[in-house]
């Protein structure tokens, strides 16, 4: 009963000579979050940025609901979309950053709205409209007028997951978003990302809050050189770890 | 003649040195405005053009910003004429200065939107933005805020440069005056009218400048 939001199948990718993903498959059905953990340089990043195309990959194949983004099969051979269906694709999915990346020239408010407005469409007032109610839904219905440099750190990530979220996506995607965040700013983060899974929002979440990850997630992956190394529930994970690499992995984090 | 007061004489060529400062005003502003539009077109080609057209932006900012405004003066009024272009003092010395104007502003828009951070190129593909609409509203506005002050530096050197057209027999602000120095022999007064001049031209950009940067300052 349970519709597939997205499937990754056998993703490879690597930076020239050096293998970054080998063969990749995950699925995640609608309303499912996914934390994905693991030590740097073991592909979790790469992974995520590939379902948001920001990085290309060299085999395999990415769908959200059903449909295949960023690459096509023509006459057996595969070749990348042109600029605009990528675009196109990259807004099925909704992206946060760790480094928060609003545009420091435009508002709290405009960083929402113009999106909105540029990419979907919308009018202004529509437009405002929809921005207003997710800076209230984050946290911050007064600070519309504020420009990022005004804002602290966690405010500007809850602006970030607003403007990305306000755009609709089918899944979000979040990218170790408070590892840039002092300590005590991160749980108003983790609390935003926590209330948008209650509401049914289908995530994929990279993160070294392994709290967090226990907390929020349906299902957490571990990832070990460019390769889901295990998978299971939080308690699995977290209780039970079944391999030697996630047991000394979990012994070297703190949770 | 000569060895008048220095008032009675400046009564006497205040039209000559008027019609030399609007003259010098003339050619520094169209320089600037149309260098400047023509700055930022090279601009953005050195920054996203494809490997020939970079190459020919490149080609084109690098020979501008090595030559001496000086010569690219006297090519523009000599050596084009050789090749059948004349034009004349007025025409070539605007289009040396714009010429030499848009070589500048190309290459320091180049650093102001290579300067932007990959982050904000990221986040607008990330939304669905297309790449013109990630120049247009994420890029560019922070680009040109970025090379403000920079700008405003050219464009004061272009107004110095204006100076030089007086060499090709442009009857701008120094042709002017020495013109008038001529006719009175009061070399100091005028040399130093002239300098008053130029420097409240100068002071007026930057104040310009400095207004606009506050204007469009990132809070």
């Amino acid at each position: 009963m349970s519709d597939t939001v997205l499937q990754i199948s056998g993703v490879h990718k690597a930076y020239g000579d050096n293998p970054v993903l080998h063969g990749v498959s995950l699925t995640l059905n609608k309303g499912d979050v996914v934390s994905v953990i693991g030590s740097s340089g073991s592909g979790k990043t790469t992974l995520l940025r590939c379902v948001n195309l920001l990085e290309e990959f060299h085999q395999g194949s990415i769908s959200i609901e059903g449909k295949q983004i960023g690459y096509e099969e023509k006459d057996g051979k595969r070749g990348k979309l042109n600029s605009r269906q990528i675009a196109k694709d990259r807004a099925l999915t909704g992206m946060v950053f760790q480094s928060f990346n609003l545009f420091p020239h435009l508002s709290a408010i405009e960083n929402i709205s113009l999106p909105l407005r540029k990419v979907q469409n919308k009018t202004k007032a529509q437009a405002q409209e929809i921005a207003n109610s997710w800076l209230s839904r984050v946290g911050l219905p007064d600070r519309g007028s504020a420009f990022p440099g005004q804002l602290s750190g966690g405010q500007q990530q809850r602006v970030a997951i607003a403007r990305a979220i306000a755009m609709n996506p089918k899944l979000m995607l979040f990218d170790e978003v408070t590892s840039a965040l002092d300590p005590e700013l991160i749980n108003e983060v983790l609390d935003v990302i926590k209330a948008l899974a209650q509401d049914g929002m289908t995530m994929l979440i990279v993160t070294h809050e392994m709290r967090f990850a226990y907390e929020v997630s349906s299902r957490v992956i571990f990832m070990n050189e460019g390769l889901i190394a295990e998978e299971g529930t939080p308690e699995e994970i977290f209780k039970n770890p079944k391999t030697e690499r996630l047991q000394a992995f979990l012994k070297s984090t703190k949770f | 003649m000569g060895n008048g007061g220095f008032l009675s004489e400046l009564v006497i060529s205040r039209n000559d040195l008027f019609y030399g400062f609007y003259i010098t005003v003339l050619v520094s502003l169209i320089s600037i405005v149309v260098g400047t539009i023509l700055g930022v077109l090279v601009g953005v080609v050195l920054t996203y053009g494809n490997l020939p057209a970079r190459f020919l932006a490149r080609f084109y900012t690098d020979v501008i910003r090595g030559i001496p405004s000086l010569v690219l003066i006297l090519t523009f009024f000599y050596v084009l004429s050789v090749i059948g272009i004349n034009l004349n003092a007025l025409q070539a010395g605007i289009y040396s200065l714009c010429i030499f104007c848009s070589a500048h502003v190309a290459e320091m828009l180049r650093g102001g939107l290579q300067n932007v951070h990959v982050g904000q190129t990221e986040a607008a593909k990330a939304l669905g933005f297309s790449f013109r609409q990630t120049f247009t509203f994420i890029l560019m506005p922070q680009a040109l805020r970025q090379v403000l002050p920079t700008w405003i530096n050219t464009a004061i050197e272009t107004l110095k440069g204006s100076s030089l057209v007086s060499i090709i027999g442009v009857q701008e602000l120094i042709l002017s005056t020495q013109q008038i120095i001529a006719r009175n022999f009061l070399t100091m007064q005028f040399y130093a009218l002239a300098g008053l001049l130029y420097f409240i031209a100068c002071f007026s950009i930057e104040r310009f400048g400095k207004y606009l940067e506050k204007k469009v300052a990132i809070k």
